[in-house]
């Protein structure tokens, strides 16, 4: 039984939050991509950097972004982009889950 | 309580699995220190199961978005084991149970459904590793789509696919949520087809996806699903062998 609370609340988080499948005890494991995938990156005068920045990976919230802008005071922005396979054009994109600007 | 109690020679074989969970927490030689620490504890100490769900509690409240999923497996298992000792029923409830929260996850993850993820890993060679570095036409594909991968960075790439990916990813993906389902069901109701198919599932399981750890956790839990005997040994075994696999690499 307390595994499968856990489990519905890492679910709920999931959904709401955009905490990858891979942590929080939900069980979800090889259901999406791996959250190492995961790019962080600050735009600085337009153009991308990839960042390390581990717990945006796992969960982009506003307030991890917000602390990795801060930690780079020249951003203007900071995002996280996953990637995304579609398999009828067999297309891989990093789409963008999170974004803070300054 | 009805349940007996685990012997020695099996907590020490449980003791494997979760040591080389410890080995993944640790840094370095602390690694081999927790491997030990805990077989050898567990070995000496019946009731250790207990200290050691306590000390995985602490871990993932300290770190929820470090803790992989297979050491919170590992440690609902070591509270299943303080709780019920030596009862298969109460180890096939926990089975169930995180058995039908993985298929939930994967029936509730769009990629996961509609076979994106599994053709996205069978491309970039991520899955099925010992069968594709067999076939020449296949390690081609993986070679070619890992390096469009990584010249591609951040920008759009379409892979190399081979006719029939599609259907060939849509059929994995759903053999694998009926599978699992499937073990869900057997494992509430305790019918006799579980133990032989929940040990197929993890006989194969390091064929697919190169996870020793994870696969012998599992093991351990298969294992102790199943009454004293040859098939619950023959599962220990396995498992103590795919924690050596981590051990070895």
């Amino acid at each position: 039984m307390g595994l499968v609370l856990l489990a519905l609340g890492q679910l709920a988080t999931v959904h709401l939050l955009g905490l990858t499948r891979w942590r929080g005890g939900g069980m979800g494991m090889y259901s999406e991509p791996h959250p190492n995938l995961t790019v962080v990156s600050i735009v600085v005068d337009g153009r991308r950097e990839v960042v390390e920045a581990w717990r945006c990976e796992r969960l982009p919230s506003p307030a991890c972004l917000r602390e990795t802008l801060s930690a780079y005071p020249h951003a203007e922005a900071v995002e996280v982009r996953r990637p995304s396979f579609e398999l009828s054009s067999r297309t891989l994109r990093h789409v963008r889950v999170g974004h803070v600007e300054r | 309580m009805s349940s007996a109690s685990l012997r020695w020679p099996e907590r020490v074989a449980v003791g494997v699995p979760l040591g080389a969970c410890a080995a993944e927490w640790g840094e370095g030689p602390w690694g081999s220190v927790g491997l030990f620490a805990i077989t050898v504890g567990l070995a000496a100490i019946p009731r250790g199961f207990g200290a050691i769900a306590i000390w995985v509690l602490v871990g993932f409240l300290s770190h929820p978005l470090a803790f992989a999923n297979h050491h919170v497996v590992a440690g609902w298992l070591c509270l299943s084991l303080a709780l019920a000792d030596d009862d298969p029923g109460a180890r096939r409830s926990l089975y169930a149970a995180m058995m039908g929260m993985a298929t939930l996850q994967k029936l509730l993850s769009p990629s996961f459904v509609s076979g994106a993820f599994v053709g996205w890993m069978g491309l970039t060679g991520e899955w099925l590793r010992p069968v594709w570095t067999l076939n020449p036409g296949w390690r081609e594909t993986v070679a070619l789509n890992e390096a469009r991968v990584a010249a591609a960075g951040l920008d759009p790439v379409v892979l190399v696919a081979p006719p029939g990916t599609t259907a060939w990813a849509l059929g994995f993906a759903w053999t694998v949520l009926v599978v699992e389902g499937l073990l869900v069901a057997l494992a509430l109701r305790g019918h006799r087809a579980f133990l032989p198919l929940a040990a197929l599932f993890v006989g194969v399981l390091p064929l697919v996806r190169y996870e020793p750890v994870f696969a012998a956790v599992l093991a351990a839990l298969t294992a102790l699903c199943a009454p004293r005997g040859r098939a619950r040994w023959a599962l220990l075994v396995w498992g103590a062998g795919c924690a050596g696999l981590a051990a070895v690499r």
